[in-house]
């Protein structure tokens, strides 16, 4: 009876032993993909990895960032790349996240992509200036009650290259029991002031990142962000410009007026903010500043609460409903517009009525 | 009870996480599928359908959205008012998606925070019948909305 009991016993541990042994050999020689290649825009950069991993890891590795929030788990569709060769099946994970047309153009989301062949990419061009920065908050500003400028100057690497327009993704500190997280914001400094970065952040309430900025950040606080990233930028174009933003949408649009005043970019341009009262404004003395300093340029403020009684003799009321005063006919423009989505379709729309073509309205695809 | 593996990850989502900082349950002991099914008989209870309180919310969120931020009447003594925020926030049920993260934040005329409405937490009315659990900021309580 024991000795049965025994050799059951010691052919259990045999095979469970033989059977550990064979997947850790079928790890190594089946699940091994050896050598693999990423060939990036039709060989602009070609990288050599050791195949296993997500696309957006072995990108990441070879410093280049695609932007992504949820650190892999595939469900910010941030990190959108086209795979035009070797991606393998389109993942049940994936799916929801992608429209018809990305599906058929061959996007997918490079987290869920795994490497297991050489592969072909394609990403906007920009993304191999994104870099992973260090750097230390210098300053913290509140602009009106619910919106503050932050600034950081970088330390490692202590230069950012970037064009006016473009944003950053900030990493937040773990602070009472919320995870760190990364969240996307607009640019506001000056692309000529390269060792230090500037946002403008609106508090979200519950919001993470917000919370941590506006309640835990320490002005002398290291911070990680990545970046430059996005394609909102001024076109390189003779159209004269309708500019349009609402609270923190402020940002991209300040440093790109500012860029246009340095680099000497005259053309004519409007820029329409929105706001309910006064103190939603800022900026107001530079914005108005920078109507004599840039040779066509009006500053449009539009208060839509702003008591009846008080002294303000600016533009009251919502912009697609003041647009049409300033610009009857907007052929000839290009507009760009950075805001809340509701205030981005009102005005879009407002603009395709006074002639606007829609492949000249341009904001962050993220909206 | 053992729990499943799906279950296991649902659970983990509905958790304070990356994307949501105060996660989808709050302080509630109750299981998901409990506050569910006590929601839903609080509706019958109420006589309402949980297609009644969607409609009224998608309507609250749509009139406060059409203001771009200026505050609307909603009742004698609530204001709504949209706050927008750029970027999304995916569902905490695996494969729905992403949704905005605007939000209209419903206020009484003393002012005090009554309740929020979000795309994603329409979302979840609607195709789950989960109102979230107590605790949570985004909860909307079934009562609430139908003494509107
Ligand atoms: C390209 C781009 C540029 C941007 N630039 C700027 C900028 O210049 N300035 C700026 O201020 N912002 C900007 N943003 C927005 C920014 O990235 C963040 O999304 C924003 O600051 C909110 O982040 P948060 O972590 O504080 O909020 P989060 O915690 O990410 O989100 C809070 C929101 O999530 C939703 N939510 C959370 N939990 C629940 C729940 N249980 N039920 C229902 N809903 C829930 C709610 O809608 C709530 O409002 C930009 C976004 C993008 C994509």
């Amino acid at each position: 009876m024991l000795a049965s009991i025994l050799t059951a016993l010691v052919f259990l541990t045999a095979t469970t032993l033989i059977l550990s042994l064979l997947l850790i050999i079928a790890e190594k020689w089946i699940l091994n993909y050896g050598p693999c290649t990423i060939d990036v825009n039709n060989g602009q950069k070609v990288i050599d990895i050791q195949g296993g991993s997500s696309l957006l890891n072995s990108l990441s590795e070879n410093e280049i960032f695609i932007p992504s929030a949820c650190g892999g788990r595939g469900s910010c569709a941030y990190c959108k790349v086209k795979v035009t060769q070797g991606g393998g099946p389109l993942s049940p994970i994936e799916e929801p996240y992608l429209s018809e047309q990305e599906i058929k153009d061959n996007v997918r989301l490079s987290c869920q992509v795994k490497v297991r062949e050489d592969i072909k990419i394609q990403i906007p061009d920009e993304l191999f200036n994104a870099r992973l920065f260090k750097a230390v908050t210098a300053s913290k500003k509140m602009l009106t009650y619910d919106i503050m400028e932050l600034g950081f100057d970088l330390v490692e690497p202590d230069e950012i290259e970037f064009t006016a327009g473009q944003y950053i993704q900030l990493e937040s500190r773990e602070y009472k029991g919320a995870d760190s997280v990364i969240r996307a914001y607009s640019i506001s400094s000056l692309p000529s002031e390269k060792k230090k970065i500037e946002l403008i952040m609106r508090r979200v309430p519950e919001g993470i990142c917000t919370t941590w900025a506006f309640d835990h950040l320490k002005e002398g606080q290291e911070v990680s962000l990545s970046g430059p990233y996005g394609d909102f930028k001024l076109q390189d174009t003779d159209a004269p410009a309708i500019f349009i933003a609402g609270g923190s949408g402020m940002a991209p649009i300040w440093s790109i007026l500012r860029h246009m005043h340095e680099k000497n970019i005259n053309k004519k341009s409007y820029y329409f903010f929105s706001g309910r009262i006064y103190d939603d404004l800022f900026f107001t003395d530079e914005l108005f500043g920078l109507e004599k300093k840039l040779s066509d340029f009006k500053y449009v403020p539009c208060l839509t609460r702003e008591p009846e009684h008080s002294s303000w003799k600016g533009e009251r009321g919502r912009i697609p409903e003041i647009l049409p005063r300033y610009i009857p006919d907007a052929q000839e423009y290009e507009a760009y517009l950075c805001g809340s989505s509701a205030l981005i379709e009102a005005c879009c729309s407002k603009l395709s009525e006074l002639g606007l073509k829609d492949e000249k309205m341009y904001f962050d695809k993220f909206e | 009870m053992k729990q499943a593996p799906q279950d296991k990850r649902l659970m983990e989502c509905l958790r304070p996480s990356k994307f949501s900082g105060s996660g989808f349950m709050g302080d509630d002991p109750r299981e998901m599928e409990e506050v569910i099914s006590d929601d839903a008989s609080t509706l019958e209870k109420l006589g309402i359908t949980r297609q009644d309180i969607v409609s009224s919310l998608k309507l609250i969120f749509k009139k406060a959205e059409k203001e771009l931020g200026d505050p609307v009447t909603i009742t004698k003594d609530l204001t709504a008012e949209y706050i927008s925020c750029r970027g999304k926030i995916p569902s905490p049920f695996p494969g729905e998606g992403a949704f905005t993260k605007d939000m209209v934040q419903v206020t009484s005329n003393r002012g005090d925070v009554k309740f929020y409405i979000t795309p994603l937490s329409i979302h979840l009315i609607e195709k789950h019948g989960f109102f979230q659990g107590k605790g949570s900021p985004f909860r909307i309580e079934p009562e609430y909305i139908a003494g509107l």
